[in-house]
């Protein structure tokens, strides 16, 4: 029964015992159980993936000092020119071997004159007027940088914006959970990470009758008692005297709630020190941040504790509100994001550490992908596993590359081939199979939505011919996408245009081009500036004037519709009743005449070999095909907060992708060739800890459309689909098969939208239902004229039978304890047939059968 | 720059009390009313009450102090070091030391609670069951600063009977000014620090101030209009008190409350006659029907509300406004009129909540009402205050302060005056009968700089 218990490497034990009765009821028990056991040697990693995601507590461990060569103070030079202002240092130690290692916690730090400044842990506070020097002592070294400290007259005027809405962020108050919510909390609505300032003034100054702020006693003032908790707060503590944040409220409440005017100067970007992609050796997992806002007016400040802090996996690091990001001690590569108001920038640390008894072996490099892969694990210290087995390789490249298994017959073929290069050979013949361009039909139909409700049932075929011809072509992806983008006519004779219809609205358009091909999911900033991320709703406005002038009707031929660019018409941004004007990340503003197409210089912009979004979204969408999970995952959420495990493997696949034309065969042979594709999935020691640096394949359950095919195939009894025509696969259906249970249990999505996540990976319990006694498999097993009938009217002896079974299912022959198991069972069973049928029953329930490994 | 609080004030005092040499304190008996249920407001309730009840406890009155999640270990009577009150309070740890996540309470006050425990821990209040915020005697405010270091909004503005005096809320206190000159007459003293409502008694002796500390405290305080004496404080509400109203024949006081309750008191005595806490948000205005036996209300829960007065049972509800309600006013033919965050004054029938008609043309929220049988006068967030003719609902006139929110408005027919008080702390008075500006004062003691 544990291969029940095992169905999907994460599932939960309390599946419960209904399956198993429902089983016994029907099959063998013993039988199967043996099976299961013995296959279950052969694929004894599935259970063995770690839970993810499960943070643990962070300890603060003592920094093991050693001998720095040198150190270095960050900044090179202090001044504190009004009161308020306060700075941090971080101090950077340099060894011999060329590490570095934080030593902001460990190293002492003195003032030449303790009259002019204060010092804790490398925070500053200014005295009173002056200059001297911080002295900075640790591991027998020292290091001195100049403290001036200037205007400490009177108090600086603090900023609404910069001062009093960045300490509202900083403490959570304007998070979507609390008051940022669309109605607020408790009758108080601020926007959404402070993203619209006036909607501010008025909540925090004019509503409910002044009743938020005394400006004649600041500290009685509502805004800062319900956080403190003097006043009940369903908040709950949000906040303490001693806070930056308490002051600069105080402050700006004190001196009369003022708005910044129009010429103040604004914030141009923030800096973070140290530099991002810093490699942290264990015990060394801590790392001071420190982060300046600049000016326009030239100016910059330290806003150390008011920037937000977001790690992008607890896992791996926390980070206090005072920007010490604390290591976990697991290894691995986390972002730290760093926002302040609407300016985000990340810092990527590495964490390595040292695994006793770690000796670096590897199968041999083919390509780049295995050095930029290998270097990574060498880095964290995990071990590559070592080269999968033929039969694992056969199946695997097969069901990646067209979706199905092998038949017995190509599986023999290749075992018994003694050719070393005989899997090169097999990836370039499989991606020159018709198989091929229809399987990967189906998996951009999930993307562009390919539906019959939306598309019609008869514009449906004609998208998807059109789309099975771009990969029978092998058209090259940046033709591909422009020919989509730029589309226009009739629905009918030009399919590409499919794509407006699927897209009814500029909003929808704009947002599904912006998840396919730049790889971000810009929803949130239709109504507000995204809250962790760079986007703004000017920019959410600007990507929609590039799609604004599409215009969609019907014609009379039923089902038909006319997709063509209107010359005018602009879209305005909702809050600022601006008229935007056709923007791109990256590229600001798009250029181009009145009357042009503006999809055309947008697809022209997008498709450049230099574009850094559009290779690598396409690459990692590839990548994240063959290896189960994305470089950047999800693969539709590239972000600063959500880093890709592997920089540099990423950069270099999208470098290739685009030196080759984009040439996505090309990519798919680089990647199926490489050592990494072809690694085991069996966790080994020092690897089972990784489950994002690629150090082994992935085991994953096969998709709804690959499993119906493969029960269809190991039973010899095809399935029928509506009309299509007889033969015509799962995998290479146009669009999803309404009504058909086996497909909706296993996750076909229904392609409502372009997001990945709409193809559900968490098992259901109806899918063990299915796979024990769904109607489906219990009907192919108990047809007169399936694979096992066909053999035994042919008259075949059971060992051929068996082996035959087991090169369908799993692309091996028995072994030979397999082989007397099942051989014994048929020959104690009164009924052969029957017991036979068992056999096969218990290989398609296998996991060696089900998953992908 | 920190002002000690209210609270803060009452602690010291008490404080001082309790380092008295032992063999004094130990006989004087600690007051339950006075000494431990101020402590209990000021640092536990935030938790442990109405609101938020961490634990599933709450100790916002006695009954609920003693009871509770303790299984009755709360406070036993004469055993402190048994009693869980106590032992919370001096515990070394810090995951079960009260109050959470703060700073333990001061020695003194940790003896207080551990003598009173000693002596009984007896109850010396009127009923175990009142609020502990109705239980404490009321404070004495600290005083209003002699001259004003900014301008303070004017939430409420009143013409006394006769028209001479205008009324307007003060920082701590309320001002009074000469209605034709705008000069300021004097000042009438401990009073919370916001004052939200103003209202004469018909005879022009009595001047109620509906006033509060936001979040914590809202009372009415019933002054001497001549001298300022004060003669009744009247409940004591959980937040501000919004609004507040005499009846038509002067016997009631209304107090509406941004803790979401109405109450009613007898104008002479000052006793509580009824309190009605029916609306799922701050109640901001209300208004006796003409006869007087109903009370109308407006409030932040987007709804406006008619209560029969002799029963406290809701009469009808309004939800058209389907926004914020700031204003409410009876009309004379059974109507009733609500303004708010909408923008639009709305006609309805107090008997049945049915809408009758609206009036538009407002160019931001409507905030105040107030009718004088032939004229509906409202005050908006878009600077203006505008009369419009009954029944026809025609705009008459728009007093023009500029584009300052105007927060509070109070008329008067005799002199023909109408008076509004804008968020940057000025005083519009202009004449109805020409719509001329008579007057425009700061109205914050020893200022004459607007907020800008």
């Amino acid at each position: 029964m544990s291969h029940l218990m095992n169905l999907q490497p994460n599932s939960h034990r309390p599946r419960g015992r209904l399956p198993l009765a429902v089983m016994f009821h029907h099959r063998a028990p013993s039988l199967c159980l043996l099976l299961a056991w013995l296959a279950l040697g052969a694929l004894c990693a599935v259970a063995a993936e770690k839970a993810e995601g499960e943070a643990k507590p962070a300890l603060l461990q003592a920094i093991n000092v050693g001998r720095p060569v040198r150190l270095e103070v960050h900044p090179l030079a202090i001044t504190l020119d009004s009161p308020q202002r306060r700075a941090q240092v971080v101090v950077t130690g340099v060894y011999a071997d060329g590490s570095v290692q934080d030593l902001t916690r460990a190293a002492t730090f003195k003032l030449s004159d303790a009259r002019v400044a204060s010092v804790v842990g490398g925070w500053l506070a200014p005295l009173r007027e002056g200059g001297t020097e911080l002295l900075v002592k640790v591991g027998g070294r020292e290091a001195k940088i100049p403290v001036g400290v200037s205007n400490q007259g009177a108090a600086e005027t603090v900023s609404f914006k910069y001062g009093a809405l960045a300490a509202l962020s900083k403490q959570g108050c304007t998070s979507g959970g609390c008051h940022g919510a669309p109605s607020g909390k408790g009758g108080f609505a601020l926007s959404l990470a402070a993203f619209d300032p006036e909607v501010d003034k008025v909540a925090l100054v004019r509503e409910h009758f002044n009743r938020r702020v005394d400006v004649l006693e600041p500290a009685a003032s509502l805004l800062l008692r319900k956080p403190l908790m003097e006043v009940a707060h369903r908040g709950g503590l949000r906040l303490r005297t001693n806070d930056t944040a308490y002051a600069l409220l105080a402050g700006w409440i004190g001196q009369g709630c003022r708005f910044d005017r129009e010429d103040a100067p604004h914030c141009t970007g923030i800096a973070v020190h140290p530099p991002t992609g810093r490699v942290l050796k264990w015990p060394a997992h801590t790392q001071q941040l420190q982060v300046l806002a600049k000016f326009s007016d030239g100016t910059t400040r330290d806003i150390t504790r008011l920037a937000v802090y977001v790690s992008s996996d607890e896992a791996l690091a926390s980070i206090t509100p005072e920007g010490l990001t604390i290591g976990t001690g697991a290894r691995g590569q986390v972002a730290v994001s760093v926002r302040y108001l609407e300016h985000v920038e990340a810092c990527y640390l590495t964490l390595v550490k040292d695994v006793p008894g770690f000796r670096w072996a590897a199968p041999a490099e083919r390509n780049y992908v295995d050095r930029l892969v290998n270097a990574k694990l060498r880095q964290l210290q995990f071990l590559p596993a070592v080269t999968c087995t033929d039969d694992e390789f056969i199946r695997r490249a097969h069901l990646d590359v067209i979706g199905i298994l092998p038949s017995p017959e190509e599986t023999r073929k290749f075992l018994a081939d003694p050719a070393p290069d005989k899997r090169a050979k097999l990836v370039d013949v499989l991606l020159e199979r018709p198989e091929y361009a229809r399987f990967w039909a189906l998996k951009w139909g999930d993307l562009l939505r390919l539906n019959a409700q939306q598309v019609t049932a008869g514009g449906v075929h004609k998208y998807h011919r059109w789309l099975v011809r771009a990969f029978a072509e092998n058209q090259p992806y940046d033709a591909f996408v422009r020919e989509l983008l730029t589309a226009q006519g009739s629905t009918f004779e030009q399919p590409a245009a499919n794509f407006y219809r699927t897209t009814q609205t500029t909003t929808d358009t704009l947002e599904t081009t912006a998840q396919i091909f730049l790889g971000a999911r810009l929803q949130c900033a239709k109504c507000h500036n995204h809250p962790y991320e760079r986007w703004t709703q000017d920019n959410y406005y600007g990507m929609g004037a590039i799609f604004e002038r599409v215009k969609r009707k019907t014609t009379p031929r039923a089902g038909e519709q006319l997709i063509y660019t209107a010359r005018h018409g602009e879209i305005t941004q909702p809050r600022t009743g601006k008229e935007m004007k056709p923007w791109a990340p990256g590229a600001g503003e798009l250029p181009g005449a009145e009357d042009t197409d503006r999809r055309a210089v947008f697809a022209q912009w997008l498709t450049r070999p230099e574009n850094p979004f559009f290779a690598r979204v396409e690459a990692n969408r590839i990548w994240a095909h063959l290896m189960g999970q994305g470089i950047v995952e999800p693969v539709d959420d590239f972000r600063d907060s959500n880093p890709p495990a592997n920089v540099e493997l990423l950069d270099a696949l999208a470098k290739d992708f685009a030196a080759h034309q984009f040439d996505r065969k090309h990519l798919l042979r680089t990647i199926l060739n490489s050592a990494t594709y072809q690694a085991s999935s069996r966790a080994g020691h020092f690897n089972e800890d990784d489950t994002r640096n690629f150090s082994r394949a992935r085991q994953r359950l096969l998709t709804a459309e690959q499993l119906l095919d493969a029960v269809c195939h190991v039973t010899g009894m095809p399935e029928r689909f509506g009309n299509l025509p007889a033969g015509t696969l799962a995998t290479q259906l146009p669009a999803p098969e309404p009504g058909n249970a086996f497909l909706g249990v296993f996750g076909q999505p229904q392609r409502i939208s372009a997001c990945a996540c709409e193809r559900p990976s968490a098992p259901q319990l109806a899918q063990a239902l299915q796979l024990f006694n769904g109607p489906l498999i219990h009907g192919k097993l108990q047809a007169k004229d399936n694979r096992l009938r066909r053999a035994l009217a042919q008259g075949q002896p059971d060992a051929d039978i068996i082996t035959e079974l087991y090169l369908a299912a799993l692309c091996r022959p028995p072994k030979a304890a397999e082989l007397a198991t099942a051989l014994k069972h048929v020959a104690a069973a009164a009924d052969r047939e029957r017991a036979l049928e068992d056999l096969a029953w218990a290989l398609l329930n296998l996991n060696e059968f089900l998953f992908q490994h | 720059m920190t002002r000690r609080s209210p609270i803060a004030g009452c602690l010291a005092v008490l404080l001082l009390a309790a380092t008295l040499p032992l063999s004094a304190a130990d006989q004087k008996p600690v007051s339950f009313r006075a000494d431990i249920a101020p402590i209990l407001l000021a640092k536990c309730q935030a938790c442990h009450g109405e609101k938020s009840a961490k634990g599933n406890y709450r100790l916002d009155t006695y009954e609920a102090l003693l009871a509770g999640q303790g299984g009755g270990r709360n406070v036993i009577a004469g055993k402190p070091a048994a009693s869980k009150l106590h032992q919370l309070l001096i515990t070394k740890d810090a995951a079960d030391r009260m109050p959470q996540k703060a700073d333990p309470l001061l020695p003194a006050q940790i003896d207080l609670v551990k003598r009173w425990i000693e002596q009984g821990a007896k109850f010396d209040g009127a009923d175990p069951n009142l609020t502990l915020a109705e239980l404490v005697p009321p404070r004495e405010h600290a005083p209003a600063p002699k001259v004003y270091a900014a301008a303070v909004p004017i939430t409420a503005l009143a013409f006394s009977p006769e028209g001479k005096e205008l009324a307007a809320s003060g920082f701590r206190e309320i001002t009074l000014w000469d209605a034709a000159s705008g000069q300021l007459l004097r000042r009438i003293g401990n009073v919370a620090a916001r004052t939200y409502a103003l209202a004469w008694s018909t005879d022009g002796k009595r001047l109620a101030a509906g006033s509060g500390i936001p979040g914590e405290l809202g009372e009415a305080r019933l002054f001497e209009a001549d001298t300022g004496k004060l003669l009744k404080v009247l409940g004591a509400h959980g937040d501000v008190v919004q609004d507040v109203k005499f009846s038509p024949d002067g016997q009631f006081l209304a107090t509406a409350s941004a803790d979401g309750t109405i109450a009613l008191y007898d104008a002479s005595t000052g006793a509580r006659r009824r309190v009605i806490a029916n609306h799922a948000g701050a109640v901001t205005a209300i208004a006796f029907s003409p006869d007087g036996k109903r009370l109308s209300s407006a409030s932040l829960d987007k709804s406006a509300k008619v209560f029969d007065l002799s029963s406290g049972v809701p009469v009808s509800t309004y939800i058209g406004h389907e926004a914020a309600v700031y204003g409410v006013v009876f009309g004379e033919a059974k109507q009733v009129f609500t303004a708010g965050r909408d923008r639009k004054v709305h006609v309805w029938n107090p008997d049945d909540g049915k809408k009758a008609s609206d009036i538009k043309g407002f160019g931001h929220e409507v905030f105040k009402l107030v009718a004088t049988g032939d004229a509906l006068f409202s005050c908006s967030a878009d600077g203006a205050v505008r009369q419009h003719t009954l029944p026809d609902r025609k705009e008459q006139r728009i007093y023009s302060s500029g584009k300052e929110w105007l927060y509070s408005l109070s008329v008067h027919e005799a002199t023909k005056r109408v008076a509004a008080g804008g968020f940057d702390g000025q005083v519009w008075v202009w004449s109805t009968a020409d719509g001329a500006a008579a007057r425009r004062f700061v109205a914050s003691p020893g200022l004459t700089t607007a907020i800008n």
